[in-house]
């Protein structure tokens, strides 16, 4: 189908969170590289790395086949502030637990997520979304994997874990958050509603916290919308665009 | 020389439907699930497969064409305990080419299965053998070929000379 103009920008606007998330935790993801605790799971996690990296792509072509920008003005020419990624990606990659915890966590909600893509009638979004979830099913598992081994595992694994989690619920809110205007492509079939996709997050959740021996956290969430941003979040933008800014003019 | 890394498994690969099971290499895993998702990773971003399998190295018989030659294992060989179970036997043709399934038979131990193995007079020339008990096999599952192996077939591999870079920086420096 056909967007109008206001549906395209409302379309427009979330794609662009939804690329963002993938576009952060990728880099994030990426410092482990060289760094992970065994040879073969560097190689695996680079590879998730690698995969959401793809998804951004995915994502930011899409939005440019609304807007006509151009994909690596907006990764790498943006300022901070005018990143839509949730703060949760953006957060220091911490140790081995709080990294594992992070990409569960964001592996079960892009997996909910891509679920509902689906059935949207905007169809480049819908044919993208089955092919992401394809890789996503493999991530959830390997994450979920981890998030039971180190779960079950040790005192210390388990007490690691717990704390990564502890520190990461209050951000949970954010990322199903959305733009202003989101929910005239909801009221046309095409985005979830995503209130209902954020109950269906709390319960897998819930179940698989059980299953790895850990403490659902107090319910607290961050205040602050999207395009809010840590501390951090300046030096990672910083790095990511530091080569492209060396020259502008270059085309890779 | 203690061992600090955690176990090894072996890891087996069909590219496609028919072909029979090769070993590619091996993986360091905690279990079979992290073994079979590490082989995955290591072996199947790119080329083409149908099916994995894992199993842990220590349970393996290996035996070269020179071990034979000194010690000839026997079909009698039944260690106290033990029962006929199935047994898959590769073969490694030479030095360049992978183990690949040759043969899976019943056997009270790997040794009596590999002695069955070799007994027809037509057995090819082989410079080694390794013998896996079904039992300790873990296979990836056929559902989820679409999760494990589709991702990589619309991965090409990209070379260098694909991207403008190269003859870009030198454009610039002459600027």
């Amino acid at each position: 189908m056909t967007l109008d103009d206001s549906l395209k920008r409302a379309m427009a606007a979330r794609l662009l969170e939804m690329a963002d998330d993938e576009l952060i935790l990728a880099h994030r993801d990426s410092e482990w590289t060289g760094h992970a605790p065994i040879l073969e799971e560097d190689i695996a996690f680079a590879n998730i790395a690698q995969d959401e990296m793809g998804h951004a792509l995915i994502w930011y072509d899409i939005r440019r086949s609304l807007t006509g920008e151009d994909t690596d003005r907006l990764v790498f020419f943006r300022e901070p502030s005018e990143f839509r990624n949730a703060q949760m990606v953006e957060l220091p990659k911490g140790d081995w637990a709080f990294s594992m915890v992070r990409q569960w966590m964001f592996d079960t909600w892009e997996t909910i997520h891509l679920e509902a893509l689906e059935q949207s009638r905007f169809t480049p979004v819908a044919e993208a979304a089955r092919k992401i979830r394809k890789e996503e099913t493999y991530h959830l598992r390997h994450t979920r994997a981890w998030t039971r081994r180190l779960g079950l595992g040790t005192e210390e694994s388990n007490g690691r874990m717990q704390a990564a989690l502890d520190l990461l619920w209050p951000y949970r809110g954010q990322l199903f958050s959305f733009p202003a205007d989101y929910l005239l492509l909801v009221d046309q079939s095409l985005m979830p509603d995503l209130g209902r996709l954020a109950a269906l997050w709390d319960q897998r959740v819930q179940g698989e916290l059980a299953n790895a021996n850990l403490r659902m956290p107090d319910p607290a969430t961050l205040s602050g919308a999207r395009g809010q941003h840590s501390e951090h979040f300046p030096a990672l933008i910083d790095e990511l665009q530091q080569v492209a800014r060396l020259e502008a003019e270059a085309r890779w | 020389m203690t061992d600090t890394q955690w176990p090894r498994f072996e890891v087996f690969l069909i590219e496609e439907e028919g072909k029979p099971a090769e070993h590619v290499g091996s993986v360091h895993a905690t279990d079979p699930e992290m073994a079979l998702l590490n082989a995955r990773d290591v072996f199947v971003r790119r080329p083409q497969c149908r099916e994995l399998w894992v199993a842990p190295s220590a349970h393996i018989l290996f035996r070269t064409a020179q071990e034979l030659e000194n010690a000839v294992p026997s079909r009698d060989t039944q260690p106290a305990g033990a029962k006929e179970q199935q047994y898959l036997v590769f073969a490694k043709p030479n030095h360049r080419e992978p183990l690949v399934l040759s043969s899976c038979l019943s056997a009270p131990s790997a040794e009596s299965a590999l002695a069955s193995a070799l007994e027809p007079a037509s057995t090819p020339e082989t410079a080694m053998w390794a013998v896996v008990p079904e039992a300790v096999l873990t296979r990836s599952d056929s559902e989820e070929i679409e999760s494990f192996f589709q991702p990589a077939e619309n991965k090409p591999y990209k070379m260098h000379s694909d991207f403008p870079t190269g003859r870009q920086m030198k454009e610039i420096r002459q600027k």
